[in-house]
């Protein structure tokens, strides 16, 4: 720029030289002019700068300079005014790109958020379908569990129903077992009794009296506390049958005793049965009724004392007496 | 020239700061000679040189600025809105 500066002031000088006898056209002022024209057709961008080469060149075309070197001087600053023009319109342009990209800036941090959101959005809703699908699965082992809890129960009962029929099965098994053996020893029993009975009938042995020989039937050949023989007792009398047969003439009495205990006309009456009811055997077994009486005698005539269970046992009892026999 | 030299015309406008300095120089020197209208000649030169200076150093600023702002700007589109993510 300055070099070129330096051009133009030696040019003007020669020109002012060689023509300054007539008045003649600015070429200078004319030339600026026209370039002032294209560079400054938008001033809008600087409007200062471009305000102080129009003023120059106002002033210019209104009051030329008279002198080549004033001539000079106004055409250097008129270029370097159009020069610095040319720089702050740059400046302004490149403000102007700046503030363009600024926007740019924006725009693309905008687009980034909207496309933040937009992920954002679709993360939420494959999040939402994630978790639909997750609670339809937990719903679906929910109701898996509950028919496998249904199941279990079902099963837990059936077993209970079976551990219970099995108890129960068990138990009758253990009753009828029980029973059972209860049958056997009371059959046990009933035997045992019979042939005490049976070996007590074969073994008896006649016992003086006063007034005759007697036979004499323990107890054991009545229930307690029964006026009733024994069935084993009843069948088996033939031994007392065949005894008094031995006396066919003699008249036989059947006396019936109690021990001490009780009031004495229930030990009175329940001797009577007992000798009615050995009668009773003896006539079923063949003997002659007329023969035969019956009477209770109750707590007399004890055959040992009464203050022992043992003597107790041998009062209780119901005596054959053939009467006059020795 | 302060305000040129605050713009960093030296490295963005060497050559019209230089003429500045020079038409400084010969101003003091024509003053020195008691040479005024010469002075006030290039005393003015050197502030229209100065001026010029500055402007354009400024200039040249502003555009090292938008291509430090495009490469900013095309940086950030490709970290920001990468290619193939639509």
């Amino acid at each position: 720029m300055t070099l070129r500066c330096g051009g133009l002031m030696v040019g003007v000088a020669l020109m002012l030289a060689g023509c300054s006898a007539t008045p003649k056209r600015d070429l200078d002022r004319e030339r600026l002019a026209a370039q002032w024209e294209v560079a400054g057709a938008d001033s809008s961008l600087a409007p200062l700068a471009a305000r102080d080469v129009e003023d120059l060149l106002a002033r210019w075309a209104a009051a030329p300079p008279r002198r080549d070197v004033d001539r000079m001087l106004l055409a250097e600053e008129v270029e370097v005014r159009i020069a610095i023009f040319e720089a702050e319109q740059s400046r302004a342009l490149s403000e102007r790109r700046l503030n363009e990209l600024d926007g740019e800036e924006k725009l693309i941090r905008l687009e980034a958020a909207r496309r933040d959101a937009e992920r954002a959005h679709l993360e939420t809703e494959k999040l939402r379908l994630q978790n639909l699908a997750a609670q339809e699965e937990a719903e679906r082992l929910r109701a898996r569990a509950a028919l496998v809890d249904a199941e279990r129960q079902r099963i837990e009962v059936e077993a209970n129903a079976a551990r219970d029929a099995a108890a129960a099965a068990n138990r009758l098994a253990n009753s009828r077992a029980r029973e059972a053996e209860l049958a056997r020893m009371e059959a046990d029993l009933v035997n045992q009794e019979a042939q005490a009975l049976k070996l007590q009938l074969v073994g008896l042995r006649s016992e003086p009296r006063p007034e005759g020989l007697a036979l004499v039937l323990g107890d054991v050949f009545f229930a307690s506390g029964q006026g009733e023989l024994k069935p084993e007792a009843a069948d088996n009398l033939a031994p007392v049958v065949e005894f008094l047969a031995r006396y066919p003439a003699q008249p036989v009495r059947i006396e019936g005793f109690t021990d001490d205990r009780g009031a004495d006309a229930a030990n009175l009456a329940l001797s009577q049965r007992r000798a009615d009811s050995v009668r009773s055997a003896l006539l079923a077994s063949g003997a002659d009724a007329a023969r035969l009486t019956a009477i209770g005698r109750g707590e007399a005539d004890p055959l040992a004392a009464n203050d022992t269970p043992g003597g107790r046992a041998r009062n209780r009892r119901v005596e054959v007496l053939v009467v006059g026999a020795k | 020239m302060t305000a040129a030299r605050e713009a960093d015309a030296t490295h963005h406008a060497p050559v019209e700061l230089g003429a500045a300095e020079a038409a400084l120089a010969n101003a003091l020197a024509a003053q020195e000679r008691r040479r005024s209208a010469d002075a006030a000649v290039l005393y003015r030169r050197a502030a229209l040189q100065a001026a010029l200076a500055q402007s354009r150093a400024e200039a040249a600023k502003a555009r090292e600025s938008v291509r430090r702002r495009e490469a900013e700007i095309d940086a950030l589109r490709a970290d920001l809105l990468p290619e193939g993510t639509r």
